[in-house]
């Protein structure tokens, strides 16, 4: 049988002490919008900074690769 | 090697930055009486509108410094500040209607303030596109750069609409005059958020022109290699 935690929205009866706090915090029916605005500013970030790191580690092999060819291109100049 | 380091302190003052603000937001602002937690939106969604609109000053202040000096460094300054506003700016416009939606009822409202927001995601998209589909990177910049100063006529405005007009978007509660004003608490978490969210602006913005240096290397370094291919075949005919 489950275990009952009174884990549901605004039930602060037999809850323990740390979801006691997020109950009374998160008991707007509006929560769902913070969630949500919230979490797509930080998706969009963290595609972004996907995006950067890709397009960064991309560019340093390309560089290197280019420098690694230059001396051999001189050397057979 | 100093360059790295200060990147690296940058981002890290950035990412404690960021966990204050949200500690700030989510736990030390008290409550809103009529709205809820929803009104938290304001956290990211003020911030996120004050980083495009200096995304957008830079790009101004960039455009201007290209076309009067040819600068280098200014038309990065503006490239950058492009591409990183845009990604503000679709932030700003992606928790407005998620406020809206619990509050106003609906998603969206074509009053001056959002209309004028709108205009500027456009602006940022016509900037972003235009570098990115000029072959000739020197057009690409001057073009932009006129995008660049015409485009910089919405920020003000859009700025000082709801200080102008009777708008459905909230009145100012920064520098709106002596009825406007947050409790201290609220302002706090306000200020703080949105000095994270312009740490992270200039991180980015720092990060990106780094690519543009890096990137104008590596074209230099295959020009170079292409200058030698081609010397090499008539050195050995002598």
């Amino acid at each position: 049988m489950r275990r009952r935690t009174g884990l549901r929205r605004g039930n602060f009866e037999n809850t323990p002490p740390g979801w006691r706090r997020y109950n009374r915090i998160m008991t707007d029916p509006n929560d769902k919008y913070l969630f949500l605005a919230y979490t797509l500013v930080w998706i969009v970030f963290m595609v972004y900074a996907w995006i950067l790191s890709r397009r960064q580690s991309r560019l340093r092999m390309e560089i290197n690769d280019l420098k690694a060819r230059k001396p051999a291109a001189d050397g057979k100049g | 090697m100093k360059q790295n380091n200060s990147m690296t302190a940058h981002a890290v003052l950035t990412a404690v930055w960021i966990v204050v603000a949200l500690y700030l937001g989510f736990i030390y602002a008290p409550n809103e009486a009529s709205q809820g937690n929803a009104y938290r939106i304001m956290y990211v969604h003020v911030p996120s509108a004050w980083a495009a609109l200096v995304a957008y000053t830079v790009i101004f202040i960039g455009s201007v410094g290209y076309i009067w000096k040819r600068s280098q460094f200014a038309d990065d300054l503006a490239c950058a500040a492009g591409e990183v506003g845009f990604v503000f700016c679709c932030c700003l416009l992606i928790t407005g209607p998620l406020w809206a939606k619990p509050i106003w009822g609906v998603w969206w409202v074509w009053d001056p303030r959002t209309t004028l927001t709108f205009i500027l995601w456009l602006l940022f998209v016509a900037y972003v596109l235009l570098r990115s589909f000029f072959v000739n990177p020197s057009r690409a910049a001057l073009l932009a750069a006129v995008v660049g100063i015409i485009g910089f006529v919405d920020v003000p405005i859009d700025y000082m609409a709801i200080r102008w007009w009777r708008t459905q978007h909230p009145q100012p509660v920064i520098m709106g005059g002596p009825d406007s004003g947050l409790p201290p608490k609220m302002l706090l978490a306000l200020l703080v958020g949105a000095g994270a969210f312009l740490c992270l602006f200039f991180y980015l913005l720092r990060l990106r022109m780094s690519m543009l240096e890096a990137r104008r290397e590596a074209s230099r370094l295959k020009r170079e290699l292409e200058d030698e291919a081609q010397d090499r075949p008539a050195a050995r005919q002598f």
